[in-house]
């Protein structure tokens, strides 16, 4: 039989049994979307994961509160104040690391949750009491769109984050020069924030920013004299990140009087980081190829399933054509391009739905991302497992004898 | 040419038998036959005789259990599946009780299909199946789907099927079995017409007597034995 022959049957026995031909490749689709939005969900927060990452500078560093290395990660991550139970920082901490040579500047943090008041709504939210040299070390990230940063010896100012002025007093949208409340008194609006967009920094873009003497003022009943919750360290080009980190842990060990293995601090730089959060993401990413495989799994399952009954409908019409003279050959092509049709239309629609949903996701804020490698692979597996579910039942069909055939 | 002198088909000493390994149950016992170029044979035997076992043979649509087929002169025991498919289409033609056509496909593209296996072009094989189903009165049925047709009319696209790659031998089983008797002649007819016009080999197999008949030779099969004789 010839090629173009084989092609123009198999594809015209497609389009005459269009409804069957349909619910197979529906079934296909359904396999493929299911792979693509799923994985897309999983690479997105991957990648929302890495960018964050890649945000963080080399040449910054930063001191939290807690020992990371005995676990105390989980503890600390788990109280959304940032108060640590295990240790504390405090502003002379910050003041004896400026003075490390390398250091080019400092800045400090106190954060918490607070009542926040805007046009009679009352809500809490994160407020950070933060230096604003912050806002030239994260130049990028903490860019106005409207107004501007503050500066350290203003008093009562405040500089929102991007859903903060927009989303969360409801209708009421914050702008600059607005007048809110925090802990009942009165704060002006100066600037309001770029949204930063991803769903890790959430926090970031509904975040309220006021100078760091502020914060003290807020939080000053929860805090010890002169604790801070954070401490920001921007290094000099020519030092050695690690390095320097040696110092800073020196120089916190000896004013905290605790030796190396009873830290009550932990000093993160951006290479520290990408090992903590690079082993997590490890472990992501075998979750998400193990789920990636199970609705792999299913949906290869799915398409046999719709395939076989196509094909088992078939037989009889492999059993005429082999008596009217096709080889074995003829036969195995028609249902490869058959089955390998199916999979290819099934696989289109699918990744093109998978799009969608990924993209319908995303707008609940979930990051999604569908890579070209996850597009190249899902086609691939719909027409590798669209062929291989058609072939092996009409391969099998096509070993009867055509009278055996002609039973069915 | 030696092929006038071989027989077209012949059968020396088959048997088939059926049953998951050992012989349970020996539909077709030593079977000895030759059907010439050019031979009108009818065989006759009552319903379970093993007359479709006997025409299943003889067109290589199934293995039998011992003997020898041979076409041509060219044994077929060692032949493959695809070397028995080429046999097939190359030199036999089949028409059934039952029709055995592609549903879906319309009475010209059932008559191609033997053709386009063979690989013939389009356009040569459109005008092939066309020519023969006119010359069988479906001339105006062309396009239609076999769930169009009466049942009549399906036997006529069938054996149209049959003839499209000029085989050497038509098989028929019960060609006249699905027809009511007016019908059934009309496909003798045509039968008759295609051995006294064209000159082709038939074989037609049948449990009717008057099926029989238009036959010029005629074998008997009663228990899965072949005889020869009226
Ligand atoms: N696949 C099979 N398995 C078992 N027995 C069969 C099979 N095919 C045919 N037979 C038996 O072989 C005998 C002959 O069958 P068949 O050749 O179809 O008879 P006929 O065509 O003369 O009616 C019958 O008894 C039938 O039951
Ligand atoms: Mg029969």
């Amino acid at each position: 039989m010839r090629l173009d022959d084989t092609i123009l049957y198999a594809v015209g026995s497609l389009r005459k049994r269009k409804l069957r031909s349909w619910l197979t490749i529906i079934g296909i689709i359904i396999g493929i979307t299911t792979i693509v939005s799923i994985v897309s969900i999983g690479d997105g927060l991957r990648k929302d994961i890495q960018d964050q990452l890649d945000q963080f500078g080399s040449n910054q560093m930063f001191v939290i509160p807690v020992n990371i290395e005995s676990g105390g990660l989980a503890s600390y991550v788990g109280t959304p104040t940032g108060r640590s139970s295990s240790g504390k920082l405090y502003e002379r901490d910050a003041e004896n690391i400026e003075g490390i040579p390398g250091v080019v500047s400092v800045s400090k943090a106190v954060y918490g949750r607070a009542n926040v008041e805007f046009k009679g709504k009352e809500i809490t939210a994160t407020i950070y009491g933060m230096d604003s040299n912050i806002f030239d070390i994260w130049e990028e990230m903490y860019y106005p769109v409207k107004g501007r940063v503050y500066s350290d010896n203003e008093k009562r100012v405040v500089y929102l984050g991007n859903d903060a002025a927009n989303l969360m007093f409801g209708k009421n949208k914050v702008d600059v020069g607005n007048k809110m409340e925090i802990n009942n008194e009165e704060y002006r609006v100066v600037g309001i924030m770029k949204k930063i967009g991803s769903s890790m920094s959430q926090s970031d873009d509904s975040a309220i920013y006021i100078p760091f003497d502020q914060g003290v003022e807020v939080f000053g009943s929860e805090l010890a004299k002169g604790e801070v919750s954070m401490i920001l360290i921007q290094i000099d080009e020519g030092y050695n990140a690690e390095e320097l980190k040696e110092s800073v842990e020196y120089e916190l060990m000896k004013s905290h009087k605790v030796s190396e293995d009873d830290k009550d601090f932990s000093v993160i730089t951006a290479e520290y980081m990408n090992e903590i959060i690079g082993s997590i993401l490890d472990i992501v990413s075998t979750f998400l190829l193990l789920i990636a495989m199970i609705a792999s799994v299913v949906s290869a399952i799915g398409i046999t399933n719709t395939m076989f009954m196509s094909v088992m409908e078939k037989v009889k019409e492999i059993g005429v054509l082999k008596a009217v003279g096709a080889s074995d050959w003829d036969l195995q092509m028609i249902f490869l391009i058959e089955s390998g049709t199916m999979g290819l239309i099934g696989g289109l629609i699918g990744i093109l739905l998978g799009y969608g949903v990924a993209y319908v996701v995303s707008t609940f804020g979930i990051v999604t991302y569908v890579s070209l490698q996850l597009t190249v692979f899902a086609l691939l597996f719909a027409v590798g497992v669209g062929i291989a579910a058609g072939v092996f039942p009409a391969r099998r069909a096509a070993k009867l004898s055509p009278i055996e055939a002609f039973r069915y | 040419m030696s092929k006038k002198e071989n027989p077209v088909i012949e059968l020396r000493d088959v048997q088939k038998c059926f049953g998951m390994g050992d012989c349970v149950f020996t539909a077709l016992k030593d079977a000895d036959l030759k059907v010439f170029d050019n031979d009108f044979i009818a065989v006759v035997g009552p319903s379970g005789s093993g007359k479709s076992t006997l025409l299943n043979m003889m067109g290589l649509l199934d293995e039998p259990t011992g003997g020898e087929i041979i076409i041509d002169g060219i044994k077929t025991a060692h032949m493959n599946s695809d070397q028995r498919a080429r046999v097939r289409r190359e030199r036999i033609g089949f028409v059934f009780q039952t029709f055995n056509l592609i549903q879906t496909l319309s009475s010209v593209e059932n008559v191609e299909v033997p053709m386009m296996i063979a690989g013939l072009s389009r356009e040569k094989r459109r005008k092939k199946a066309t020519k023969i189903l006119e010359d069988l009165g479906l001339g105006d049925k062309l396009d239609n789907l076999p769930s169009q047709l009466s049942g009549g009319q399906r036997q006529r696209v069938a054996i149209a099927r049959a003839l499209a790659n000029d085989p050497e031998v038509i098989l028929a089983d019960e060609p006249t079995g699905n027809l009511d008797s007016q019908t059934g002649k009309d496909v003798l007819d045509i039968f008759k017409k295609l051995h006294k016009e064209e000159g082709r080999t038939l074989v037609i197999i049948t449990h009717d007597e008057y099926v029989a008949r238009v036959a010029e030779k005629r074998l008997r099969i009663k228990d899965g034995v072949l005889h020869d004789g009226e």
